[in-house]
């Protein structure tokens, strides 16, 4: 009996075999897989990357857990704690992956015991190819084997970068971690960093939590010195991917350069309230030990994060450019927008919006609420115009 | 200092990511890999799929070991017991795979060192994907765990599949487990068993030691029959690619059929001398504890197998085709040539190979030895001529 079964799961197989050549193709239709369940709005947290790269060490680390909590960020919704690059030693001999003994002498169990015992969660990062961007080891081959380590010290979130990646497949590699996160046995949010070279937004859905859709961002409003990813080339880059985002699986403009100091404080809050209506994961990249007040202002801002992470899920549409003036809306739970009048200009500028332009019957009054300003303006019909200053946002909610 | 090469090495990685976007490439080029150093000639052995499928366990592998010493086919080269799909069962708690506690209750190391105790080799098999053909673990995800796995077992070749691997690259795959495998410490013939889809030869040399060039073969002598190629026809699939073979990295035509029925002594007689002059690995595939005379015969052919092993590596060109009337031919090291005229038609028929097709002078003079009657034939110049069999070959050897 057991021979006969065998034999014909041979011959269906055989034949399931034969038509995928017929097609081309290397196997048969998979049934379709489901995401994670995590996620559901864009993660928050802090990342060691955009400000200390390479320099981190577990002292770093708990700082930033200790300022996460201490400067109301945690009480704003910043979660995650996530380790970037560097954090990596060798493998042992089982092949197993140990952190680099100098550097996090506690180890890295004793490092997530310490940022959960703060209420927050524990993220971490590696590499789909055979080596990190910075040359540590790669999960190339290990994906089962670091899963589990990783489930072992408690981690949160994965960061899962594209160094080194030859000839690989993306979406098969990353599929290959995100198999192997499920199968760890602890829930983990899985970030692609695969800078959208195969448009991860096509496959990422089930696969991930959040894509990264562009090369890395830096600290500037826009290109400059042959570096591409300026923060308003990033948000140019958003158009037309707006459909892909939703609760479980976001577009990643790259993390937040807010506070590093290479742009003004009101291109910061540009920055945040774009990243906020574009439903951004808000991974907050600055040395949040030693941030000003106006930098903790824009961070901890908790109406614009109430937008970033308003239950919809919905991305903003550019629904208006003329020039450098644009609109850019984020449909709300319960029927309102997030609104975000953009000057790119250098001098300041009257921008503004129709209710038609929003969706909404000309004669529909709505309330109008200040983000910035936290103040309710005067009930509005038919359209709404401010003053936007140079490289500066206006961004209101309005409501029925 | 440490910091500051720290950032230095940050910076450098930001600088590489950029040129990464610029370029619309994955990573920066990689250094030149080597080979391996193993298979310098094509790995001859026996191998489970061919004859018993799914249907084995470790008595099978046994009397296969066993037989391979008994019956001669040891002394005439064969080396290596492969066992193919079908021998896991599952992963443990730590994800290590498993071999089927039923089947194969005294383990796989046992079974390694049973084989090895005969000085013989122990071979393996596994998949590129999450599931074998035989929907068992594959590696995908486990490389480096599994290699180091079959190293603690004694495993001394690992067979890898193409099964269930959707979207993934071949090249990059292969080359994660060749890698795996070269981390184990232990030296692992690598065949790269992807069915020839993305053009192994064009990027195995370094990667693995053999590389599947079809779909498999089955056992009939011309023709196809759904996604498996007859010998005529994988034998017409190896034009082409001569080049790409040699010491240490072959063209894999499959494994052999002969001696599993479905052809006639003529044909398997054909299938193996082709085989040889290809500088295919000689993996026979049928039941050694069960074959007859003629079939031992056929696959214990010192002359023909040395053809197969000779060091210079080189793989035959069909030098000639007159229809159904073929001439393969094989350097050899030392000068000589090894000829296989081939008979495609249903009668027997003269077939002349030229010198002109072996690129020799044609005032040459050289000795014939008849590879399959074992006798020195009178020397010819110019050309050699002989009566060829239906479904037949004349296979010589010309010094």
């Amino acid at each position: 009996m057991k021979r006969f079964v065998l034999a014909l799961f041979m011959l269906v197989f055989g034949l399931t075999f034969m038509a995928s050549f017929a097609s081309a193709e290397a196997a048969p239709p998979r049934p379709p897989r489901q995401s994670n369940g995590l996620a559901l709005t864009p993660p928050m947290g802090w990342n060691s990357w955009n400000k200390f790269a390479c320099n981190i060490n577990e002292s770093v680390i708990r700082a930033a857990a200790d300022a996460m909590v201490s400067s109301g960020m945690k009480d704003a919704g910043y979660q995650y704690v996530v380790i970037d690059d560097c954090w990596h030693g060798e493998r042992d001999i089982n092949g197993d992956i140990q952190a680099d003994p100098k550097r996090f002498p506690s180890g890295i169990k004793a490092l997530a015991d310490y940022i959960h015992g703060k209420g927050l969660k524990f993220g971490i990062y590696s590499d789909a190819g055979k080596k990190t961007c910075a040359g540590r080891p790669g999960s190339r081959g290990f994906e089962y084997q670091d899963a589990r380590q990783y489930a072992a010290w408690g981690v949160d979130y994965l960061k899962y970068d594209w160094c080194s990646t030859g000839s690989q497949d993306a979406k098969s590699s990353y599929e290959t971690m995100s198999d192997a996160l499920r199968a760890s046995g602890r829930p983990i949010v899985f970030s692609l960093c695969e800078w959208g070279q195969s448009k991860p937004w096509l496959w990422g859905e089930t696969i991930g939590n959040l894509w990264r859709m562009s090369g890395d961002i830096y600290d500037g409003w826009e290109s400059r010195d042959g570096r591409e990813n300026g923060m308003t080339n990033i948000l140019d880059m958003q158009v037309g991917i707006e459909s892909y985002a939703g609760p479980g699986h976001w577009n990643d403009p790259d993390m937040l350069e807010v506070g590093n100091g290479g742009m003004t404080f009101e291109e910061y809050k540009s920055h945040f309230s774009l990243w906020a209506v574009l439903a951004a994961p808000l991974i907050a990249g600055n040395d949040l030990a030693h941030m000003s007040k106006e930098t903790k202002s824009i961070l901890t801002n908790k109406e614009v994060i109430a937008v970033d992470q308003d239950a919809l899920g919905i991305q903003a549409s550019r629904i208006a450019k003329n020039g450098d003036d644009e609109v850019w809306v984020k449909p709300l739970k319960g029927g309102g927008r997030a609104i975000v009048l953009f000057n790119r200009s250098k001098e300041t500028r009257r921008i503004g919006v129709t209710w038609e332009a929003l969706g909404y019957p000309a004669s529909l009054g709505l309330s109008v609420r200040n983000l910035w300003d936290h103040k309710n303006l005067s009930r509005t019909k038919g359209s709404f115009a401010a003053d936007v200053p140079p490289h500066g946002v206006v961004m209101i909610r309005v409501e029925a | 200092m440490k910091r500051i090469s720290g950032s230095l090495i940050g910076l450098l990685a930001l600088g590489f990511m950029h040129v990464a976007a610029v370029k619309a490439e994955g990573s920066a080029p990689q250094p030149p890999r080597l080979s391996n150093g193993l298979a310098l000639t094509p790995p001859m052995g026996w191998n489970t799929w061919n004859k018993f499928g799914c249907a084995i366990n470790e008595t099978v592998i046994r009397q296969a070991a066993d037989t391979m010493v008994s019956s001669g086919m040891k002394d005439a080269g064969y080396e290596y017991i492969v066992i193919d799909d079908c021998w896991q069962s599952g992963r443990d708690a730590k994800g290590q795979i498993v071999a089927d506690p039923e089947r194969f209750p005294a383990g796989m190391k046992a079974l390694g060192d049973y084989i090895h105790s005969r000085g013989l080799k122990f071979g393996i098999y596994s998949d590129a994907g999450k599931l074998t053909c035989g929907k068992r673990p594959g590696s995908l995800g486990h490389e480096y765990q599994d290699a180091r796995t079959y190293a603690s077992w004694g495993v001394d070749y690992l067979k890898y599949d193409w099964c269930s691997t959707y979207s993934q690259d071949a090249k990059s795959t292969y080359e994660t487990m060749s890698d795996a495998l070269r981390a184990s410490g232990r030296p692992i013939v690598f065949s790269i068993c992807e069915w020839g889809l993305s053009k192994p030869w064009l990027w195995g040399n370094t990667i693995g030691n053999l590389w599947r060039t079809t779909d498999d073969i089955y056992d009939h002598w011309q023709g196809r029959h759904s996604y498996e190629h007859s010998v005529m026809d994988i034998l017409d699939l190896q034009v082409g690619l001569e080049s790409y073979a040699g010491p240490g990295h072959w063209n894999d035509p499959d494994m052999l059929e002969v001696g599993n029925g479905k052809m006639t002594i003529e044909e398997y007689k054909s299938h193996f001398s082709l085989w040889a002059v290809l500088a295919a690995p000689l993996m026979a595939g049928n039941d050694l504890a069960t074959m007859t005379p003629d079939i031992k015969a056929i696959l214990t052919n010192k002359e023909v197998i040395a053809i197969d092993q000779d060091p210079l590596g080189v793989q035959a060109s069909r030098a000639a085709k007159h229809g159904d009337y073929e001439a393969w031919a094989r350097p050899l090291k030392g000068g000589g040539r090894a000829v296989v005229l081939l008979n495609r038609s249903k009668a027997s028929h003269p077939i002349t190979v030229t010198w002109d097709d072996l690129h020799l002078p044609s005032s040459l003079s050289l000795k014939v030895r008849d590879l399959w009657t074992h006798k020195d034939l009178s020397g010819a110049k110019g050309s050699f001529s002989a009566e060829v069999p239906s479904h037949g070959v004349v296979m010589v050897r010309l010094d």
